[in-house]
């Protein structure tokens, strides 16, 4: 019980890592690895903000949330648009892999070297359900990413913005002929990830040590959970967030955390060959 | 002398050897419904995708109201008044036929990213205005009961026909339609006619390219005659039908 817990809470952030990269993937064709450093980037923003200037938590959320759906639009508007407009998915691929990188030697030269955590938003208190002991910081966690979902999926099918993005993920060149501007999907899609990596960054903070060198473990699990869901589908994303965490949680509490590691990525490379569609991409059609 | 709402100024396009379209003019006058016609491979369907910028010109420049369109991205022209349909249609396979007909719309609504995010008033009744409108076109179209139907479960002519109902919703002034009736019976062909009589009572121009020669003689002000990328015949349908250089180039006979 206790693991279920423990994985069920690093699979939200997972789930929530995995959404944004879908979400950008489905509308614009690109993979973003460097989804998993905004997550971390986004912790210590909530950090540093509440240590410096002393805000309130709504405040510092806040706050963060709007850095950051604001940085990832000018990330896609600076640097992802124009690699897309001159090269094909795979050259951007790389693009965002040296995102990923950029955004860890931004942590290391703006944090240093040290982990950073925050208090919990409501103490160090925890519940007790069935026998384990539930902080209640995991509870912001899933509740994050129930908002994330609940949220995605209204702006997705009860907006019109909603409508021209799922038309754009289902065929661009149409959309593109009804006046849709798919650059600006593509850059409301990587806002609307800053929104999951803030979410995900601020809830988790208080439960883990992040830093410079936290950043990839966050975007290759995430990345390794969009695969399990089948890339571009987010609520095979989510199921995969969770199903990684649960299994994450399940090998480094039997084996050890480093043969935890091992299996995700053994995971990933076994899905790539026998389902590259993911664990629940069968039937419908490839994007 | 009213001005031309189209006017395409000698436009030229080759593939290979092969010259599509060569010093192609033409003017489409405002109100009109204007036919462009010919034998297979006599370049229509490129001059549709030359106008639209799916296939750049070798030369020639087109103008939209005297603002030339040639170069300018795909989807700049909703928002100049111009949409098109396809041969094949080109509906979202996954969405509804009422929100491919809302996507039409889409372009004419004003809120941004912002305030959709936010829920505001102004959005919502901007999304309001654009379901009741997709609505309207579709009983047009008498495609009502087919609204929450994905496109792709649409028979080929029907898509064809809701595709024309997506690019009306965008409100253009002009029109370009390829083959419309292709695949539709008899009966569907006549409510096309009638369907296209009612857009350009709308003030609506529009450019029909149809083998159907029923329909093309029934319903349009204006033919043009392409024939080995070349215009051959630019007359009122009547005298179109009569013209020999076009029953030549009909027959093989040149």
């Amino acid at each position: 019980m206790q693991v279920l817990v423990g994985g069920l809470t690093v699979g939200a952030v997972y789930a929530l890592v995995a959404l944004g990269m879908s979400l950008i993937f489905s509308i614009s064709g690109v993979i973003n690895l460097a989804q998993g450093g905004f997550v971390v980037l986004a912790a210590l923003l909530a950090v540093a903000l509440q240590g410096h200037l002393g805000l309130p938590l709504a405040a510092d959320l806040a706050l963060v949330i709007a850095i950051m759906v604001v940085l990832l639009a000018a990330v896609e508007r600076v640097v992802v648009r124009p690699a897309v407009h001159r090269g094909n998915n795979e050259r951007v691929l790389l693009v965002t892999v040296g995102l990923l990188q950029a955004t860890g030697g931004l942590l290391l030269v703006a944090w240093g070297n040290l982990p950073y955590t925050m208090r919990p938003f409501n103490g160090t208190q925890s519940l007790h359900v069935a026998g384990a002991s539930v902080p209640t910081q995991t509870l912001w966690v899933l509740g994050a990413l129930v908002l994330a979902v609940l949220g995605l999926w209204w702006l997705l099918n009860r907006t019109d913005i909603g409508l021209t993005l799922r038309a754009t993920a289902a065929k661009p060149d149409a959309a593109r002929l009804m006046g849709v501007d798919v650059d600006r999907m593509r850059l409301i899609s990587f806002s609307v990830s800053g929104f999951m990596a803030a979410l995900a960054g601020v809830t988790i903070i208080p439960l883990t040590f992040a830093g410079y060198d936290t950043t990839t473990p966050y975007a290759v699990n995430g990345f390794i959970a969009a695969v399990l869901g089948g890339l571009g589908r987010l609520w095979g994303a989510v199921a995969g967030g969770l199903i990684l965490g649960l299994l994450n949680a399940l090998f480094g509490r039997f084996l050890s955390g480093t043969l935890a590691q091992v299996v995700a990525i053994g995971i990933l490379i076994l899905v790539l060959l026998v389902r590259p569609t993911g664990l629940f991409g069968a039937s419908e059609s490839r994007r | 002398m009213t001005e031309p709402l189209l006017r395409a100024d000698g436009l030229s396009r080759s593939f290979g050897g092969v010259q599509a379209l060569s010093e192609v003019s033409f003017a489409v006058l405002p109100g009109q419904i204007r036919a462009i016609i010919g034998p297979n491979g006599a370049g229509k369907t490129t001059l549709l995708d030359v106008l639209t910028g799916f296939t750049p010109a070798d030369a020639g420049q087109a103008y939209l109201d005297g603002q030339p369109i040639l170069g300018l991205p795909p989807h700049r022209l909703p928002g100049m008044g111009l949409m098109r349909t396809f041969q094949t249609a080109r509906l979202i396979p996954t969405l509804t036929v009422r929100e491919n007909v809302m996507l039409g719309g889409h372009h004419l609504t004003r809120s941004r990213f912002l305030a959709h995010g936010l829920g505001l008033p102004v959005a919502r009744r901007e999304e309001r205005a654009l379901r009741a409108r997709a609505d309207e076109i579709l009983r047009f179209l008498e495609l009502e009961r087919l609204a929450e139907s994905p496109a792709a479960a649409l028979p080929a002519g029907l898509q064809r026909l809701a595709e024309v109902g997506r690019a009306l919703a965008a409100g253009p002034r002009l029109l370009l339609l390829d083959e419309p009736a292709a695949g539709l019976n008899d009966s569907e062909t006549l409510e096309l006619a009638s369907v296209l009589k009612a857009v350009r009572g709308k003030g609506v121009t529009v450019v029909l390219i149809e083998h159907n020669v029923n329909l093309v003689m029934s319903v349009s002000d204006a033919v043009l005659v392409l024939s080995a990328g070349m215009v051959i015949a630019d007359a009122l349908p009547e005298q179109v039908q009569r013209d020999p250089v076009v029953q030549a180039a009909y027959l093989g006979d040149r």
